[in-house]
């Protein structure tokens, strides 16, 4: 499925600044979340807690954002509640599937090994359903309530 | 020959934009991550100048998504610092008006 091979030039490509800072602070932040579990889960869930200022957009508008919910569902996660994280925003689903899969993309990039044309279209596919399942998250769970 | 040999595949920023919608709270994550999605459909159909563009707009984006919540924050806490301040200013001054009462 992967193809080594010298980087032609239309798809050769550094690692940028952002892709570098992600390839690091990825495993640093799980890290950071699984030590919080372990060792002081109750208490960084109540920091979390404390020191959210909380979703400006739903203060201002009255409305759900993609993101309401996140401060609630890390406070849940970290107090070792998967169930209770995942129902507070279910849209970490998706996002973490997605963010798993830039991960596996940034580093084969690295080292510099590049997609088939069947990973790249699966790629496009999935980039283009998680753009839509962001739009209809947004909005259905302001309609439906979730 | 193809007159794009030269540029070179941009990244999506589709990360920067996932945080700054799940973190910011903004609508304009939103707007990053739809651009960001296009961008390697774009270049993988030989639309180079747009999937630039297009990787180009979600920095944008996802970067004024993350301004907006900074600024909200400092608004935020200034607006607390403010109210709190002016609370202890209004119960200091009931105390002394209450002290030196000739009632």
């Amino acid at each position: 499925m992967l193809v080594t091979e010298e980087p032609a030039t239309l798809t050769e490509n550094k690692l940028s600044c952002g892709r570098k800072i992600f390839l690091i602070a990825s495993p640093l932040s799980l890290l950071f979340l699984l030590g919080g579990y372990f060792f002081c889960g109750a208490e960084l869930a109540a920091w979390v807690d404390k020191l959210s200022p909380g979703c400006f957009f739903a203060r201002a508008t009255g409305l759900k954002c993609p993101g309401c919910g996140g401060t609630r569902a890390l406070k849940a996660l970290l107090e070792g509640d998967i169930l209770r994280c995942l129902q507070f925003n279910a849209f970490w689903i998706p996002t973490i599937i997605l963010l798993l899969w830039e991960y596996l993309k940034t580093l084969l990039q690295w080292r510099k090994i590049s997609f088939s044309p069947l990973l790249e279209s699966f790629n496009i596919y999935l980039l283009v359903t998680y753009a839509g399942l962001t739009v209809f998250w947004a909005i259905a769970r302001n309609i439906f309530g979730w | 020959m193809n007159e794009n040999t030269n540029l070179v595949k941009p990244d999506n920023n589709l990360v920067w934009s996932i945080l700054c919608t799940v973190l910011c709270c903004l609508p304009l994550g939103i707007v990053a991550i739809i651009k960001s999605c296009s961008v390697d459909g774009l270049w993988a159909s030989g639309q180079h100048e747009q999937a630039i563009a297009a990787a180009k707009s979600a920095k944008k984006f996802a970067l004024w998504g993350a301004i907006g919540w900074v600024i909200c924050v400092i608004a935020y806490v200034a607006f607390i610092a403010i109210f709190v301040g002016f609370s202890a200013l209004s119960a200091e001054s009931v105390t002394t008006t209450t002290t030196t009462s000739p009632f």
